[in-house]
């Protein structure tokens, strides 16, 4: 299954140049909304296969044991029972694994233990899959499936980080000495240390980055199908990604990459989530495998607490020198990152190397010490969620600002103007290591501070105060670094029925890739925005492909797609010379038309491509055709950044905080289509008031999740979301050619700083400098009789 | 019998399934309808909203429902709208549906049609749409992208236009309802039309599972796939719809919904009505009955304390005739009731507030929809001459049962109604409850918490300031 999305044709269209209405820039609407909002998208569970079986998966319930004996006897007896699967069915196949090439700080290689798709020896976490039953029906496999005896012996369980580094702690695997996957390290200790012994001022936070369910709206699913003539496997299955999930699965199957295909559908969401390969997938082709037939598997919503991955959870000190001034000498992180039971493909990456890349954000930060340390627990695993490690490293930073200016009795709007990187410093060398190309943070910061009318806050906070209320204001700078560079497809292909194909490997899975694809292709080859389509999903027509994550998308395939273009053109000359009987050197190409130099003898790029379709005839080593299928080099990191302002009113009798104002000034560089571009800030801001707010994963102490539904994991809903202001102040990244910078992550950079700053100003009357996420009510209330006592 | 509805304007006479196949299945996996979404099955997210129509006394009636709490003999007689039915037939988007591609209020599109279907429901309904409105309309839906926004926007632009399946088309009333009962593979569902009916087969088939909304029960086909064998449905017996208002006495049918019960508990008992649009979302509401939530006697019950303390009755129905029973006679322990094995919940009866007669309730719970209680409690009292009488009180979330607090309400009535009298209270909340820990709230919290709220309907009567507190 693939989803090809075209734009509808407009009432009365016409070739003509589209400038004014899908060029670069445009709010052009969202080309697959006709489709979603009718209900007609196709999302892998809307799949029905022909001969289809369904799989159910026996999860652990403990969340840490021996496993003494799995008993398939009774439920393989059951009506409709057609195959039970369990480790030993799996162990011809590879492991899962970890692709982050990270370090110990002595140099020794990270703990990377094999995760076979089902757990053989040892459940690690409550969730953990044992076995896999397929029968008929549905309601079959499930009925099985609670008929599967699984004899575990309990082992005691740990679910904190920090918990689990403890002597005595649990421990889950036996090659990995006190549960430390990775001990991380970045920066010059020494060097750091001496900023800290000469700095004025010294501010120390402890913060908890909460546990999150990522929570994507479509529940997994998956489709396997194994074609036994042709030893063929197909996965039907949300991604982010088709060419780098297949890459993973070719290893896992241990299968010659063109005997494996991926084919990805509507995507519900995903955030970060569906990247990778999960165990079920190798399940269910296994189970295709053995049965000769299609095997679908659709997690439940209780299934997708425990079994996708989650996000965030770091136990963070973090440490900021300063000298008399305020100048900033050093930041300093020292923290455990909970990896959960097993190392996602990407897990330890956000409490390492994007801590390091994003702890820094606008500020002159001469001196950066990162060390964390991956901890194994008992507990889901935990990987990329909206930002990875991007909204985390600048909610530090941002922390300890607000932190910092309390203590020297500096002004926080002041501190930041003070250590903020000005545009004469740019191209920037971060101490992270990365060089900042362009950015212009004193203007970003000045015009958020005006949009949000900081001079008028004496006066809210004045009226607030008359209605029983604590009112804050909260200031939260970010700069994120965006996905480390990828080979990227552009592909372009001009189909028989004139429409134009887009082939890239990034993946959209609500971004709504369609339009500002087509429109950058459009803005290139003059190609009118209607007969644009985007194929994304069909790994067998990608040669290269990054997918999407770390807000990359639209400067990877928008580089892709300008360099595919380029080739087009030159092919198209070299055509059009045939056609227009002159040398190809002759030929330029303008708005859309291959023309004869200082002539009026030209023809359309699509009249170029009606010609071929029609059975032009090229002499041999001359270009056949305009179709491209490029793979673009790396594109660079880009550094998208801005200014977030949160205002929050607190009920001090309930502890009840409410986002009262919202406003951001962004520079995401160019802006290939600012509709899309808001409605991504849109939703990360409110994800980032989510966990600011309400959203926390709990264990109890056996390891038991108990916010393991909608009902008790807290979700914003509609009234919890703010009128949030949106202004774009570009500053083109000078890295690509589109100049673009990523916009995918940053609300939730935005707005944990903004929100929770907000929340300790509007607290700091107590004399509280620090609260943990979630602010809910019942922490601050707690917080607020906390103070009220001390102060006693 | 086949079970016969209409869907998307088209006649179905459905046979063959099972009486507890969700409507949520039926729709994707029998009718390959797939725009309609599970996203939880347990009717926290809302994307399998429908929308389900009525002949009303202005026209149509819509309501949004979870189609996985309902099973699918609940449509007999019914018109089912889902997504595909919005647009028109030749593919022209509903205003909806334009309303949200306008606002760009859709990213990843899976959501979508659940909130297009609840936003259908509301468009249809009278009544402004202000931000109260649309929060309260789309309270029972998630969204992970677009941040709400938008939605919320695209909710301002609604008109109340047809959907597009039904633009030539009369909506269908009961009359198409096909019988007495559906049969399939052992299991029967019976549905009844008239009262006396419905006593026959209480008494025929005693094991028979009783369902109303289904909001509770729904769960259990849904979560755990319980067949029932044997299911007696109420809502389609039209004496069980009624609602009287007369005499000093308010009476709803067993069969009324919250929704439909909340005209006229907000003229009578605003504060009950405030409290009851707290309970679950309004797609929850929609299929909910008092009757159903004082049958499953759940411990919190949010509506068990509050007709305890308005001194309700419940009417109980057999083949021989009914009797009224105090809701506190009714609840007997942990999901225990004193319905007999024949009867049934016909009506609920609540007495007016004579004058100057007050009735506060509270909901305490860690969000303001969607979420389970942790502290319930309910208050009717009369203050004359600065003295308590006759208080009565009742606190759900406190016991294994909702339960009047008799030593609350002794240690207050006939005393001053002052802070003095109040001050003791903690001891004698302790007296009538030892409440349980849990992770909604330790039994320290709640104990505090129940006291708490004594003193805060203290306060609101004698300052005349509405407590417009609900968070932990």
């Amino acid at each position: 299954m693939t989803v090809q999305t075209k734009p509808p044709a407009p009432a009365s269209a016409t070739d003509d140049w589209a400038f004014a209405k899908f060029g670069i820039g445009q709010p052009v609407p969202r080309t697959e909304d006709p489709v979603l909002v009718q209900g007609q998208g196709r999302y892998t569970d809307d799949l029905q296969l022909p001969g289809q079986a369904h799989a159910v998966v026996v999860r652990s319930t403990h969340a840490h044991g021996v496993i003494r004996g799995i008993d398939t006897a009774a439920a393989r007896a059951m009506p409709g029972v057609l195959g039970i699967y369990t480790a030993a069915d799996l162990a011809a196949y590879g492991t899962l694994k970890c692709g982050v090439p990270l370090k110990n700080r002595d140099g020794s290689e990270m703990k990377k233990p094999l995760r076979p798709a089902l757990a053989g020896d040892k459940v690690r976490f409550v969730g953990d899959p044992v076995a896999i039953v397929v029968a008929e029906t549905l309601l079959q496999a499930k009925d099985a499936a609670e008929a599967v005896g699984v004899t575990i012996d309990p082992l005691p369980a740990v679910t904190l980080a920090s918990a689990a580094a403890k002597p005595g702690a649990p421990q889950l695997f036996e090659d990995v000495p006190g549960n430390v996957a990775l001990d991380y390290h970045y920066g010059d200790s020494e060097k750091v240390a001496a900023a800290f012994a000469q700095a004025a001022h010294v501010t120390k936070l402890s913060m908890r980055n909460t546990r999150l369910i990522v929570a994507a709206m479509e529940p997994r699913s998956a489709v396997g199908v194994y074609d036994k003539a042709r030893e063929h496997w197909t996965l039907h299955s949300a991604s982010q990604g088709v060419f780098g999930l297949k890459g993973q699965l070719v290893d896992i199957l241990k299968a010659p990459p063109e005997k494996v295909r991926i084919l990805t559908g509507h995507v519900g969401g995903s955030f970060g989530m569906k990247a990778t390969v999960y165990p079920e997938y190798v399940g269910i082709l296994h189970a295709s495998r053995m049965l000769g037939r299609p095997v679908k598997w659709t997690d439940d919503r209780s299934g997708s607490f425990v079994s996708d991955h989650h996000g965030r959870d770091h136990e963070v000190t973090g440490e900021l020198a300063l000298d008399k001034d305020g100048h900033f000498l050093a930041v300093r992180l020292t923290s455990f990152a909970n990896m959960g039971a097993f190392l996602a493909t990407v897990g330890p990456l956000a409490g390492t190397l994007n801590a390091v890349k994003n702890v820094a954000s606008v500020y002159r930060t001469p001196l950066l010490e990162v060390s964390a340390k991956c901890m194994f627990t008992n507990t889901t695993h935990v990987s990329a969620y909206r930002g990875a490690g991007r909204p985390e490293g600048n909610y530090y930073m941002e922390r300890l600002i607000d932190a910092a200016a309390t203590e020297m009795g500096l002004d926080r709007l002041a501190l930041r103007r003070k250590n903020h990187i000005r545009p004469s410093q740019i191209p920037y060398s971060a101490s992270s290591g990365m060089t900042y190309d362009s950015g212009d943070f004193p203007a970003i910061f000045k015009e958020a501070i005006d949009k949000a009318d900081i001079k008028g806050f004496a006066a809210r906070k004045r009226d607030s105060r008359k209605r029983g209320k604590l009112r804050g204001l909260g200031i939260g700078c970010y700069l994120e670094v965006t996905a480390p560079p990828n080979k990227e497809m552009g592909g372009i292909r001009f189909e028989p029925n004139g429409d134009v194909t887009i082939i890239t490997g990034t993946l959209d899975y609500g971004q709504g890739h369609a339009a500002p694809f087509a429109q950058v292709l459009s803005a290139q080859l003059g190609i009118p925005f209607h007969r644009i389509r985007l194929l994304q999903g069909d790994s067998d027509e990608l040669i290269a492909g990054g997918g999407t994550g770390g807000s990359r998308s639209i400067t990877a395939s928008g580089a892709a797609i300008v360099e595919a273009s380029a080739k087009v053109i030159e092919q198209g000359k070299a055509i059009a010379s045939h056609v227009l009987e002159a040398s190809a050197s002759d030929i330029e190409f303008d708005k859309g038309r291959f023309v004869i130099a200082g002539t009026d003898r030209a023809i359309g790029i699509m009249e170029l491509a009606e010609k071929i379709r029609g059975g032009l005839q090229l002499p041999a080593g001359e270009p056949q055709s305009l179709d491209v299928k490029h793979a673009s080099e790396s594109v660079p990191s880009a550094f998208p950044n801005g200014c977030h302002v949160a205002e929050v009113e607190i009920d001090p009798d309930t502890g009840v905080v409410e986002v009262v104002t919202y406003s951001s000034v962004n520079d995401f560089g160019n802006l290939i289509n600012p509709l899309l571009v808001e409605g991504q800030v849109h939703g990360g801001v409110l994800q980032g008031i989510g966990q600011a707010l309400m959203e926390n994963v709990c264990y109890d102490s056996d390891g038991q999740i108990l916010s393991g539904s909608f009902m008790d994991y807290a979700m914003p809903r509609a009234h919890h979301a703010p009128p949030i202001g949106f202004v774009s102040h570009p500053v083109p990244a000078k890295t690509n050619p589109l100049g673009t910078k990523g916009c995918g992550e940053a609300g939730c950079a935005g707005a944990l700083t903004s929100v929770m700053n907000a929340i300790v100003d509007a607290l700091s009357v107590y004399g509280i400098r620090h609260i943990d996420m979630p602010a809910s009510p019942a922490r601050v209330w707690t917080a607020i009789q906390a103070a009220k006592q001390g102060a006693a | 019998m086949p079970i016969r509805f209409r869907l998307n304007g088209m006649p179905r006479a459905v046979e063959g399934i099972s009486p507890t196949m969700t409507v949520l299945d039926y729709l994707r996996g029998v009718e390959r309808l797939t725009g309609t979404k599970e996203g939880c099955a347990e009717g926290d997210c809302g994307a399998c909203t429908v929308a389900l129509a009525k002949p009303g006394q202005n026209g149509p009636e819509f309501e949004a429902v979870n189609s996985c709490l309902m099973v699918v003999p609940q449509l007999d007689g019914r018109e089912v709208l889902t997504i595909e039915g919005l647009a028109g037939r030749d593919g022209t988007l509903h205003p909806v549906q334009h309303a949200l591609v306008e606002a760009d209020a859709t990213q990843c599109g899976f959501c979508t049609p659940g909130f297009a279907m609840a936003m259908f429901a509301f468009s249809q309904e009278p009544g402004g749409k202000d931000d109260d409105a649309i929060h309260e309309a789309l309270a029972g839906n998630l969204c992970r992208c677009t941040g709400y926004r938008p939605i919320v926007d695209a909710c301002r632009k609604l008109q109340p236009v047809p959907a597009g399946c039904l633009k030539e088309l009369p909506v269908a009333g009961g009359s198409m309802s096909s019988g007495a009962n559906y049969c399939n593979g052992g299991q029967i569902f019976h549905l009844p039309k008239s009262v006396d009916e419905l006593a026959v087969l209480r008494a025929q088939f005693p094991d028979a599972i009783l369902l109303g909304g289904g909001t509770d029960l729904g769960l259990r086909v849904s979560k755990e796939r319980e067949a029932f064998p044997a299911v007696i449905w109420t809502v389609g017996v039209s004496e069980l719809k009624r609602v009287s208002d007369k005499d000093g006495v308010l009476e709803f049918g067993a069969a009324v919904t919250y929704s439909e019960a909340l005209p006229l508990l907000e003229k009578h008992f605003p504060s009950f009505a405030a409290l009851v649009r707290r309970i679950g979302s309004r797609q929850i509401r929609n299929l909910g009955t008092f009757a159903g939530n004082l049958a499953t006697a759940s411990p919190i019950g949010d509506t068990i304390p509050c007709l305890m303390a308005l001194n309700a009755e419940v009417k109980l129905h057999t083949q021989a005739g009914s009797r009224w029973l105090p809701v506190e006679q009714f609840i007997l322990g942990y999901r225990k009731t004193a319905m007999a094995q024949d009867e049934f919940i016909a009506a609920v009866r609540i007495p007016l507030l004579g004058k100057d007669r007050i009735f506060t309730a509270y909901k305490l719970s860690k969000r303001f929809d969607q979420d389970i209680s942790t502290v319930v409690a309910a208050f009717s009292l009369s203050v004359t001459s600065g003295v308590v009488r006759d208080l009565r009180a009742a606190f759900g979330g406190m016991a294994a049962q909702a339960a009047r607090a008799k030593h609350v309400e002794a240690a207050l009535n006939g005393q001053p109604w002052s802070e003095d009298s109040i001050a003791r209270i903690d001891q004698a909340i302790a007296q009538d409850f030892q409440p349980m820990s849990d992770h909604r709230g330790a039994a320290a919290y709640r104990l505090c918490a129940a006291a708490n709220l004594v003193r805060r309907v203290h306060a609101e009567t004698t300052s005349g300031q509405p407590a417009q507190v609900w968070a932990l």
